[in-house]
């Protein structure tokens, strides 16, 4: 029983990070209706930018400030200079740029930081925490982490003028036009924030396992199943869903599958959510009278 | 518009005979790893039309064909290694499992829309390798050390060495393989296939089935990409579940872009640049060939969506037009 | 400063490879309800679209005097020029009260947009009693006097109102109109209003445009369109 308590508990940490990357990639969905398949790859990039930033002589959490905001501009520096133009293209089109950004932007950080793992330490420290049991202060301080970030997006999304604008945007972009909102714009600041909080996804997974160019690679994965189970449009489904996954993962990968079968076990939840729960937990069916 | 005349089309027909000489005369001109090279850009062709038809014809996006030309590849090898099975009865059912897990996957995945599809065959692509290590088959699959296939195809009264027999073997199965889809572009249920690639509603309003449509299409195309696999069993003897990760499925998605989606030639220059493009690239740094092909993705989707083979297509029409 | 609001000169418009307006003249003066009328697939909407900067045009449009042409549709809504399009546009997931902060997105001081609000809801009070329930469940005359309303929210100076009878009863209908005479009245404030009913939307307005087939076929007083017998067998079936 202790062990279930604990596998769940760890399970809840590691959802946590999953949940911050479907954040990432709900944002974008919810926008522009397209996944980006190469949000992860992007956040390992920041992830390296972290650490050169330490190699620098930065402490830990300025170069993690620094590794966010690097996020932050590249992501629309990536959104201006290639998506744009794919807003309104095909699903396969858009998915095929973003395969083109996913083996380019994973190839870069090879070439510049080398393929080798690198040990990358957690801002919450080492050691374990002293406020909840079984748990060390990495995985608390992600738990904290998550709720900290859906509680940002709870209140730019919800209580600024801006974040109306972004729902406008995500649920009518030419009536969101038609009312004056910059919705080009508001597209270019989506995805600097999801370019942003899939870093925080990055510094959260690298001390875990250890900085390589394919870190992200099974997470997304992860992520990608969170947010289908959420519902691909809705950020708040992104967190229950990646909390589910994280536990489901820890519990079945302990009694069921085994770990070594991990990934298939997020091909299984994808395709079961696909089948059964297309809309997702907390996806948006929206009642229409004309 | 333009439809090549009659003339022209001649001349189409007249390079592709005369490209087929070629293949036929190769074995007598090059030999050891430049013969090999060669049989595996077919290979890799007959594993890039297959996902031809699916992206190309069907307007869906499979990121998974790495993982279908995976099965095509184990099964092979388990059916010759595991079960002595002759290597043609080997690759057949390689083929034809491949065939039923088209139409298996293809059946929940392809009612969903385009974003979908690509999620999910993006999670079987991921978890393909995994799968091949997996204990319970272990002592088929050999885990983590793969398979070895150590018999001769050669039957005993054809006086050609391996390499030169799995060389016209891979070119007899890419130039089936070749005529075939073209015929089938041409007749009914090609049609039908595009038809529900432009608009699936009006499809249906024609009265094709749109769903059994597309099922097909996927189904054809895991047949084509298993054979594929099974026939690089042949070619390289050995199989293991990490030559069959993301990057492979990948990169049969790099070769029909580039090749040119949709199009009969684009495959064939698709696998020769996915071919070559690793023996240049590796000498300047080992991402550079990521890099490169991520350079030409984008190329692609920018610039040429239609790939080389649309590119020059549109090329000859203008300069005609201008005589 | 002339008296007219909005003008066009020698605007074409299309889709892509498709041209449907070619070589429209019109002037939209200020203050009055200029009604915009044609048959089905004459071009009004695209007029609309034109001037809203959602299609690709050729020649130019002037507002207030300046070039909005090549103006960005949200850099032409901050000019002053509200868009109903037809099928209303609602923003169907947000709330009632959140689809009319939408409008005034272009309002920066909360006390403004606050007062807006209210100013819409002593207009339309049925929109206040469903202030927090999501637009995309409201009854058809709803949503279309929640898009007046978003509209409104901008502070306009000149509203076009795309078919804004659409599918509705005609009591509602009646209601509607009622309201959109009443906001031109009231506050003077210029509206370009597209509209099936023809004989509705000439006795209403002061001044109209008839386009057939992409082109102006003929503008004046709405009066004199009334009264014109080719008029009223084409369109007014009578
Ligand atoms: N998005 C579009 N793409 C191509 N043609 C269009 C599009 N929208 C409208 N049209 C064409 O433009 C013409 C005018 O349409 P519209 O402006 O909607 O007419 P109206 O509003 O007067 O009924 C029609 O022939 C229609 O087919
Ligand atoms: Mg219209």
């Amino acid at each position: 029983m202790q062990q279930v308590i604990q596998l769940t508990l760890s399970g809840i940490a590691i959802g946590s990070i999953y949940a911050c990357l479907a954040v990432a990639l709900v944002l974008i969905y919810k926008t522009t209706h397209h996944v980006n398949f190469a949000q992860g790859e992007m956040a390992t990039f920041s992830a390296y930018v972290a650490l050169f930033a330490v190699g620098l002589g930065l402490p830990l959490w300025l170069a993690a400030v620094v590794a966010v905001l690097f996020a932050f501009v590249s992501g629309m520096v990536i959104e201006r200079v290639v998506i744009r133009r794919f807003h309104s293209a095909s699903a396969t089109t858009f998915v095929v740029a973003c395969i083109a950004l996913f083996i380019g932007i994973n190839s870069l950080s090879g070439w510049i930081f080398g393929h080798d793992l690198k040990a990358f330490p957690s801002i919450f420290g080492a050691g374990t925490s002293s406020v909840v049991p079984f748990l060390s202060a990495h995985e608390v301080g992600s738990i904290v982490t998550v709720v900290v970030i859906a509680g940002l997006l709870y209140l730019f999304l919800s209580h600024t003028s801006l974040g109306l604008a972004m729902r406008a945007t995500a649920d009518n972009p030419v009536s969101a036009r038609l009312s004056g909102v910059p919705v080009d714009w508001l597209l270019t600041l989506g995805w600097g924030i999801a370019a942003a909080v899939g870093a925080v996804a990055a510094l959260l997974v690298a001390p875990i396992v250890f900085l390589d160019p394919n870190m992200m690679i099974g997470v997304l994965i992860y992520a990608f199943a969170a947010a289908l189970l959420g519902g691909l449009d809705s950020p708040w489904g992104a967190i229950v869903g990646g909390i589910l996954i994280g536990v489901i993962e820890n519990l079945a990968g302990a009694y069921v599958v085994g770990n070594d079968m991990k990934l298939s076990l997020a091909l299984l939840i994808i395709v079961a959510v696909l089948m059964l729960l297309p809309q997702g937990l907390l996806g948006r069916k929206t009642a229409t009278r004309v | 518009m333009q439809t090549p005349n009659s003339s022209s089309r001649r001349i189409g027909a007249l390079l592709i005979v005369a490209a087929i000489a070629l293949l036929v005369a190769l074995p007598m001109l090059v030999k050891g790893f430049f013969l090999f090279q060669i049989t595996m850009v077919l290979c890799m062709a007959l594993a890039v039309m297959g996902l031809n038809i699916v992206v190309g014809y069907g307007g869906q996006l499979s990121l998974g064909h790495g993982a279908v030309f995976a099965i095509g590849a184990y099964v092979a090898a388990v059916g010759m290694d595991s079960f002595a099975l002759h290597w043609l009865p080997a690759v057949v059912i390689a083929g034809l499992v491949c065939l039923a897990f088209g139409v298996l996957f293809g059946w929940p995945s392809l009612r969903l829309k385009g974003h979908h599809l690509a999620l999910a065959t993006f999670a079987l692509a991921l978890a393909m390798p995994q799968i091949l290590k997996h204990r319970s088959i272990e002592t088929w699959t050999g885990g983590v050390q793969g398979v070895m296939v150590f018999n001769s195809p050669v039957p005993d009264w054809l006086p050609l060495s391996r390499e030169v027999f799995v060389f016209y073997l891979v070119l007899a199965v890419v130039l089936i393989a070749f005529f075939g889809t073209a015929a089938l572009f041409r007749s009914r249920m090609g049609r039908a296939i595009i038809a529900v690639k432009e608009n699936q509603i009006a499809a249906a309003s024609m009265g094709v089935n749109v769903t059994r449509t597309k099922l097909a299409t996927f189904a054809l195309s895991c047949l084509l990409t298993g054979l594929a696999g099974a026939l690089y069993t042949l070619i390289t003897e050995y199989v293991s579940p990490d030559s069959f990760d993301l990057m492979k499925s990948i990169l049969l998605l790099v070769a029909v872009m580039v090749g040119g989606a949709g199009t009969i030639l684009g495959p064939l220059v698709g696998a020769v640049f996915i071919q070559f493009v690793p023996n240049l690239a590796e000498q300047v740094s080992q991402s550079a060939t990521s890099a490169i092909y991520a350079g030409f993705l984008l190329i692609m989707v920018f610039f040429m969506p239609t790939g080389v083979v649309g590119f020059v297509r549109g090329l000859l029409i203008r300069l005609r037009a201008r005589r | 400063m002339s008296e007219m609001l909005l003008e066009t000169r020698a605007l074409g418009a299309g889709y892509g490879p498709v041209t449907v307006l070619r070589d429209i003249a019109v002037q939209i003066p200020k203050g009055q309800i200029t009604a915009l009328i044609g048959a089905n697939g004459a071009g009004k909407t695209t007029l609309l679209r034109a001037i809203s900067g959602l299609c690709a045009t050729s020649g130019d449009i002037l507002f207030d005097g300046s070039p909005i042409t090549r103006l960005a549709t949200n850099r032409i809504a901050a000019r002053g020029i509200a868009h109903v399009p037809d099928g209303r546009g609602t923003l169907a997931g947000l709330s009632v009260e959140d689809n009319l902060l939408v409008g005034g997105y272009l309002q920066r001081r909360r006390a403004a947009r606050a007062a807006g609000i209210e100013r819409i809801y002593s207009h339309f009070p049925k929109l206040k009693q469903r202030r927090h329930q999501q637009a995309g469940t409201l009854s058809g005359g709803e949503q279309q006097m929640l898009a007046i309303g978003r509209a409104l929210m901008q502070g306009p100076r000149l509203l076009m109102l795309d078919e804004p009878s659409f599918g509705l009863a005609p009591l509602i209908v009646r209601e509607l109109f009622t309201i959109i005479a009443d906001i031109n009245r009231t506050e003077g404030l210029s509206i370009l209003l597209v509209e099936q009913n023809v004989h509705q939307a000439l006795s209403m307005s002061q001044r109209a445009i008839l386009i057939e087939h992409g082109q102006v076929a003929r503008s004046g007083p709405s009066a004199e369109f009334l009264g014109n017998d080719d008029i009223r067998r084409a369109y007014l079936g009578s």
